[in-house]
């Protein structure tokens, strides 16, 4: 048992941090539509990482961390520049374009870098198992930043994902709001993949949110709910992980996909509801 | 699962105070058997021959794998935390290795350090960079290919590294690795002057390697083998490079394409049927495919392969 814990204590750690902004971020992506846009932005964050490589700028260093940055806030600024009022083609195009075009355009780079190959493909699939204390204090620093900024600002967040149109009418700087909602959510993302890599933040974002808006339509409930199924399967995760000796990451996704079966059963069965009948 | 589930919920609340005693828990002393770790299989066999009852090895790279993207696991660190000792590729192959110790808390094993032994030393590096270095121009691995396993002249400089390092931190056990070893480089010697004379006809011809994993091997052998398939590791082959790879093929009369299993088979097929060369396995690492379960073995199999196919 001691060796568990020795072993699998950071590692959830990390999931618990990661559970706390990103069911509440997987709220917004899921009321949004926008499914997949963290697989976009991670794409776009590994293409400024390899710009890096190309001048000669380890992928250890500050000046890759800045210049995937600096492309994640180019792709912040697509998502929001290409949300109209009148939405004629699904954002999820947009970003299924980015994410194709990244991940090409990552390729052609890397064929003229000749090195960093390794490291680019480790940044995208990362190790949950091997993250360190410093990096945990670091996410743990940046994502309560980003969660304070988006509490502040949570009437203005909530009502351009939730309802668009009624921001419109009342004047809200719609692509503003949008735009600083994707350079936060892309910070984030960058730092979560570099770390657990593209399905383990995915599963993170999309599943518990999932579930807690199939069981809720009050948004407060609905984090509490997502927060508290990240917690259970994390630590479910962890154990299959170590005690079937599995390859953590990927031990906690599928935990996440069980979850979300047996949830799905328990509302059909049970025609359960977590408050409001009558939905918004 | 519920058990577990409760396990975990039940626990939660002792890790800060386990966290608290895991930081005052002394260093142990040396038992037997000495408990190693190596990165690959090839090193953990090095040590085994010359260790035999007196070590217990483990290795973390599956042989089936590329070793460079490899996905260590909750055993692994497990592993680890509990070795006296860890043995590496040095160099810069084994991208992985550093957040393993760190996740296992052994700072012990890092290299250089008093736990660690670092296989490439005293090997005579290949195709090491001889200028100041810039990305651009593709110098994969800044202090020289890696891939030193191949040639089996460099086991012998691997055998050194291990037996210097059993007998200063396991003296009581020093006679017993000397025998072992002596007994190990005289097989190898014997070997290494059989499969010279069964790859007689290798010497002076040139292969096609689909990585670039292969010049140990070829430096062993006499083989010239400075062409590859894939131009930069994990970047397909362009039009123009297969275009220029089949005129040079022809050219040079060049009958075999060497590579791992790991890789995907089908663009040196392809190239294999239209210039009437051979695809030949020239497995990297022990126990990579059945058959090749020690080092003698392996090496049999690698010098047969490619001796057939040069005939």
């Amino acid at each position: 048992m001691n060796a568990f814990l020795h072993i699998m204590t950071l590692p959830f750690l990390a999931c618990l941090i990661f559970t706390g902004i990103h069911a509440y971020l997987g709220l917004h992506v899921i009321e949004r539509q926008v499914i997949f846009v963290d697989l976009a932005l991670a794409q776009i964050a590994a293409v400024g990482a390899s710009v890096a490589l190309v001048f000669g700028l380890s992928i250890d260093s500050p000046y890759s961390y800045w210049m995937s940055l600096g492309f994640t806030i180019v792709g912040a600024a697509i998502f929001s520049l290409t949300r109209f009022k009148k939405q004629r083609v699904p954002q999820e195009a947009i970003i299924g374009i980015v994410y194709a075009v990244s991940a090409a355009l990552l390729i052609l780079i890397l064929s003229r870098s000749g090195e960093g190959d390794e490291q680019i493909r480790q940044a995208l699939v990362g190790n949950i198992l091997l993250i360190n204390l410093k990096e945990i204090i670091k996410i743990f620093i940046i994502y309560s930043i980003i969660g304070l900024f988006h509490y502040a600002f949570r009437k203005q967040f909530f009502l351009i994902s939730h309802n668009p149109q009624e921001a419109f009418k009342k004047g809200l700087n719609v692509k503003l709001w949008d735009f600083l909602f994707y350079v936060s959510f892309g910070f984030v993302v960058t730092s979560s993949v570099k770390i657990a890599g593209v399905l383990v933040v995915f599963a993170f974002l999309i599943v518990p949110s999932t579930c807690a808006i199939i069981f809720s339509n009050v948004a407060k409930i609905r984090l509490m709910l997502g927060w508290g199924i990240g917690f259970v399967v994390s630590a479910i995760g962890m154990a299959i992980s170590y005690f079937l000796d599995f390859p953590t990451g990927a031990s906690v996704v599928c935990a996440f996909g069980v979850t979300l079966v047996i949830l799905l059963a328990v509302k059909k069965i049970y025609q359960l509801n977590i408050i409001g009948r009558h939905t918004s | 699962m519920f058990k577990l589930k409760y396990l975990i919920l039940k626990n939660a609340v002792t890790i800060p105070l386990f966290c608290a005693a895991l930081s005052t828990v002394p260093c142990h002393a040396v038992e037997n058997p000495l408990k190693v770790v190596a990165t690959q299989t090839m090193y953990s066999s090095v040590v085994k021959e010359i260790g035999r009852d007196k070590v217990d090895v483990k290795y973390v790279a599956p042989p089936k794998f590329n070793v460079h993207f490899i996905q260590p696991k909750p055993t692994d660190v497990r592993n680890i935390t509990k070795a006296d000792l860890y043995v590496d590729a040095g160099l810069d192959l084994e991208a992985w290795s550093d957040s393993l110790l760190e996740a296992a808390g052994k700072p012990e094993f890092f290299r250089g350090r008093e736990r660690n032994i670092d296989m490439s030393k005293g090997i005579r590096l290949l195709e090491v960079p001889d200028h100041q270095l810039s990305r651009a121009e593709g110098d994969i691995h800044i202090y020289g290919n890696p891939h030193y396993n191949m040639n089996p002249e460099n086991v012998k400089i691997m055998a050194e590294n291990v037996i210097e390092k059993l007998k200063s931190i396991d003296p009581a056990n020093a006679s017993y690795y000397e025998t072992n070893e002596k007994a190990f480089i005289a097989r190898l010697d014997q070997k290494i002057a059989e499969w010279k004379k069964l790859c007689a006809n290798c010497n002076g011809q040139e292969i096609l390697s689909y990585h670039k994993d292969i010049a140990y091997f070829a430096d062993f052998l006499g083989l010239k083998a400075d062409q590859y398939i894939e131009p930069k590791p994990g970047i397909p082959p362009t039009p123009k490079h297969l275009e220029f790879l089949e005129e040079y093929v022809k050219a040079n009369h060049i009958k075999a394409i060497a590579m791992p299993t790991y890789y995907p088979k089908d663009a040196a097929e392809a190239l294999a049927k239209r210039v009437g060369a051979k695809v030949v396995t020239v497995c990297q690492n022990v126990g990579e495919l059945p058959g090749t379960d020690d080092i003698f073995s392996f090496f049999d199999y690698n010098f047969r392969q490619i001796s057939e196919a040069l005939k």
